[in-house]
C-alpha cells in the first residue's frame, strides 16, 4: 500500500525549548495500521551517519486520509551545526505503517540560524607543535 | 584574567657544531642517494635502450640454458644482418641477466633452438650490438626509492644551513610536508607497481593453475637445497622435472606458485620424499604456455606474501593522507578521554606511557616481520650473490622500522619532560560564552623548557569505514591562546589562565561516528629534546539558558 503524507509547519528554524507546532496530513488506499511522527537528528558528511529519535507521537483512530495536528518541545541539543567534516541536522518524519512517506527538515539551535563552524576568526593562532622542535630551522 | 607574556625567541642549538652535524647526517642520505640512483639509473637506461633500436632477422646458431649458481642463465648465439652486412652475436639481454627458475629461461628463450628464425634488435650506432631479448622494464619503478634518499637529503642540509626565522619555519614546515608527500608517493607506487608485477601474476596463476593439464613428468632431480643465512641457514624443494606437452619436451624446476626459501628443512624433506629421482610423477602444464609448469597447484600458504606490497601501499596512501602533525595527533589521541569533571583536576588524553607502549608494540610487530626478509637478504649478501631487488624492496620497510624505533628513543625521552597538572577553575558548568578559568603547575624539569603555551582548541572528528578499514578524519575549528610563557624557568611552574568562550561555538558532542571536541592543549619547546605535548579533553556544555 502506497500512502502520500505531508508534514506542515508554521516555521522550520526554531529555537530550544520552543513548541513545534504544525499538521500531518496523509491518503492512501485504506486505513493505516498505524502513524506516527518523530522528531530526530542525523549527522551528514564525511564521516558515518549517526541518528537519534527524541520524541515520537503516535496517532490514533485513523482514517484512509487523515489530517491530525501535533505539538512538540523540542529538546536543549544538540544544536543544528555544520562544519568541514559533519553537520547536523534535525527532522519531522511522518510514518504510515512504519514507513516514512514525508520527512521536513529543520533548525534547532539556542539562537535562531544553525551554528556554523566555519569561523576563521576562532583560529588566532598557529599551531605551535606543527614540526618537532628538533626539526625546526633555527 | 587571561595574560600573555610576550615571546622572544632564543637561539639555542643553533651552533656551527650542530649544522655540521647534521649536514653529514644529510650528506650520507644523499650520497647513498646518488649512488643508488646512478647504479639503478645506469641499469634502467640500458634496459630501455633495446626498445628503441630497429629489429632485424636473426638466425639461431645455438642455444642453451645453462645453471648459474642456484639461477640459470641463457647461452645464445646467432647471426643477423644489417645494412647489408652479417654480424654474430652471443647478448641475449641488456644488461645481461639470469633467471632464478629454468622456466622463466625457457619462457624468456621463447623455444629458439639451432636454426631457428628470431628477430633480434641492433644499436643502429654500433650495429656489431645486438639483442635477442627484451628485458621487462618494472626495474625503473625502484628508481624513485634512491630519489627520495637524495630528496631528504638534499632537504635535510638545505633546512640545517638556512638562515634563521621564526620558531616553527614555513619553508621547513613546507619542505617536511614535501618530503613526507614524496615518500608517500614512493610507498605507493612502489607497493602499487610491486603489487602489479608480483602479487597480481602470482595470485592469478595460482587461481588458473586449477585448469593446467595434469601431464606425467619425470623427475631429474630431488633434494632439499640448503641456503646459508645469518644464523641459521634456510631451505627449498629443488626438484627439476621434464615433461612432454604436444609433442614438445620441456624441463622445469617449479615446485608450486611461490618458491623461495624458509627455516624448517623437515617439511621440505617429507615432500622432497615423494618424489624420488627418476620417479614418474603428475605435473600441471600450462596449455597456454606449454613451458610453465607446477608439480602442486591451488592455494598455498606462500601465496600470503603477496600482501606485503598492500602493506606498502596502505603505508604509502596513509602519508598522502596524513600530515605529520596529524600523525602525532594521532598517536596522542589514540585513548577515548574519561568524561571529564567540570571542576577540579583534568587528566591527559594519554600518558606518556601509553605513548612509549604502543610505540613498542607497533616497532616489534612491524620490525618483526621485517626482520624474516633481512635475515634472509642479508644471508644471500654473505653467500655472495646479493639480491639487489630484494633489498631495494625492503628498503623502505627498513626505513619505516628505523623510524618506529627511533620513536621508541623519542617518547623514552619524552618520559623525563616535565609533567603537566591543569585544574579547571570554574564554578558552574563551562558553556559557549563563559569564560574558561584554569590553574596549572608543573613539576620536573621545568628549567630545561624554553616556551609554554596552553591553549584551547575545538575539532570535529568524523569517522568513516571503508571495508574493514575505520578512518578518523579531524578539523580543527577554533584554537586560541589561553597562555603563551617564555621567561624565567620559575614562570614555568605555575599560574592561573583563562579565555572567554565565544557565545556561538557548538558544546562538546558525541555520536558514535561524530564529535565536536573540546581540549585544552599543552606544548612546551625543550631544546633538542622532545617537546611536551599534551592534551586535556574539557567538556563544554549545552547552554543551560538557551535563547
Amino acid at each position: 500500500m502506497i500512502f502520500h503524507g505531508r508534514i506542515i509547519l508554521e516555521t522550520t528554524d526554531y529555537e530550544f525549548r520552543a513548541p513545534i507546532r504544525g499538521r500531518a496530513t496523509w491518503q492512501g488506499p485504506a486505513i493505516p495500521r498505524s502513524a506516527e511522527i518523530r522528531l530526530f537528528w542525523r549527522t551528514q558528511g564525511k564521516g558515518d551517519s549517526d541518528s537519534e529519535t527524541v520524541e515520537q507521537i503516535e496517532f490514533e483512530q485513523l482514517q484512509t486520509s487523515d489530517e491530525r495536528t501535533f505539538s512538540l518541545i523540542t529538546p536543549i541539543f544538540p544544536s543544528s551545526f555544520s562544519g568541514r567534516l559533519i553537520s547536523l541536522t534535525w527532522a519531522l518524519e511522518l510514518l504510515i505503517d512504519g514507513k516514512g512517506v514525508a520527512v521536513t527538515n529543520l533548525i534547532l539551535s539556542p539562537r535562531s540560524g544553525e551554528i556554523s563552524l566555519e569561523h576563521p576568526e576562532w583560529i588566532t593562532m598557529d599551531s605551535p607543535e606543527k614540526s618537532p622542535t628538533w626539526l625546526q630551522r633555527r | 584574567m587571561r595574560f600573555r607574556f610576550n615571546h622572544s625567541e632564543r637561539n639555542s642549538g643553533n651552533s656551527l657544531a650542530g649544522k655540521l652535524g647534521a649536514s653529514l647526517f644529510f650528506a650520507a642520505f644523499l650520497g647513498l642517494g646518488l649512488l643508488f640512483l646512478g647504479l639503478l639509473g645506469m641499469t634502467f637506461v640500458q634496459t630501455v635502450q633495446p626498445y628503441f633500436w630497429p629489429t632485424a632477422s636473426a638466425e639461431i646458431l645455438s642455444s642453451k640454458i645453462k645453471p648459474d649458481g642456484d639461477d640459470y642463465r641463457v647461452e645464445v648465439h646467432y647471426r643477423y644482418s644489417w645494412n647489408g652486412n652479417t654480424f654474430e652475436s652471443d647478448t641475449f639481454t641488456q644488461p645481461k641477466k639470469s633467471f632464478s627458475h629454468y622456466d622463466s629461461a625457457a619462457k624468456a628463450l621463447g623455444g629458439l633452438t639451432t636454426g631457428a628464425k628470431a628477430s633480434c634488435r641492433v644499436n643502429p650506432k654500433d650495429p656489431s650490438i645486438a639483442v635477442l631479448h627484451l628485458s621487462d622494464l618494472w626495474i625503473g619503478l625502484f628508481v624513485v626509492i634512491p630519489l627520495a634518499f637524495v630528496a631528504v637529503g638534499g632537504f635535510g642540509i638545505w633546512g640545517s644551513w638556512a638562515p634563521d626565522s621564526k620558531a616553527v619555519s614555513p619553508a621547513v614546515s613546507r619542505s617536511m610536508t614535501k618530503a613526507h608527500w614524496l615518500f608517500g608517493a614512493i610507498f605507493t607506487l612502489v607497493g602499487l607497481g610491486t603489487f602489479i608485477a608480483w602479487s597480481l601474476p602470482m595470485w592469478t596463476t595460482a587461481a588458473s593453475s586449477s585448469r593446467w593439464i595434469e601431464t606425467p613428468c619425470v623427475i631429474i632431480s630431488s633434494r632439499v637445497k640448503s641456503h646459508p643465512g645469518d644464523d641459521t641457514p634456510t631451505y627449498s624443494v629443488a626438484i627439476s622435472y621434464r615433461y612432454t606437452f604436444g609433442a614438445t619436451e620441456y624441463r622445469s624446476d617449479r615446485f608450486n606458485v611461490v618458491g623461495g626459501s624458509s627455516s624448517g628443512s623437515a617439511g621440505k624433506k617429507e615432500i622432497v620424499s615423494h618424489y624420488p629421482q627418476g620417479s614418474t610423477q603428475i605435473c600441471y602444464v600450462n596449455p597456454a604456455q606449454p613451458s610453465e609448469a607446477l608439480l602442486q597447484r591451488g592455494f598455498s600458504w606462500g601465496l600470503l606474501f603477496g600482501l606485503l606490497p598492500l602493506v606498502f601501499m596502505g603505508v604509502g596512501v596513509a602519508m598522502l593522507f596524513y600530515r605529520p602533525g596529524a600523525m602525532t595527533r594521532a598517536l596522542t589521541t589514540s585513548l577515548p578521554a574519561a568524561s571529564m569533571p567540570e571542576t577540579g583536576e583534568l587528566r591527559a588524553s594519554t600518558s606518556p606511557w601509553i605513548r612509549l607502549g604502543g610505540t613498542i608494540g607497533a616497532a616489534l610487530f612491524w620490525n618483526g616481520i621485517v626482520a624474516v626478509f633481512l635475515v634472509e637478504l642479508v644471508g644471500d649478501f654473505r653467500r655472495g650473490h646479493p639480491d639487489w631487488v630484494l633489498a631495494l624492496f625492503l628498503t623502505p620497510f627498513v626505513l619505516v622500522g628505523l623510524g618506529l624505533t627511533f620513536a621508541i628513543g623519542y617518547f623514552a625521552l619524552a618520559l623525563g619532560n616535565p609533567r603537566i597538572q591543569i585544574r579547571l577553575e570554574n564554578e558552574s558548568p563551562l558553556e559557549p560564552g563563559g569564560t574558561l578559568k584554569l590553574g596549572w603547575k608543573m613539576d620536573g624539569a621545568t628549567r630545561r623548557l624554553e616556551r609554554l603555551v596552553i591553549y584551547l582548541e575545538g575539532r570535529e572528528e568524523a569517522t568513516y569505514r571503508r571495508g574493514t578499514s575505520s578512518t578518523t578524519d579531524r578539523s580543527i575549528f577554533f584554537r586560541q591562546p589561553i597562555a603563551d610563557i617564555t621567561g624565567s624557568w620559575m614562570d614555568f611552574q605555575e599560574g592561573p589562565g583563562s579565555l572567554t568562550i565565544p557565545a556561538d561555538v557548538m558544546p562538546t558532542f558525541r555520536a558514535p561516528n561524530n564529535r565536536i571536541l573540546w581540549h585544552c592543549r599543552v606544548w612546551g619547546k625543550i631544546p633538542r629534546w622532545p617537546d611536551v605535548n599534551e592534551e586535556f579533553e574539557i567538556t563544554l556544555n549545552p547552554p543551560s539558558n538557551p535563547g
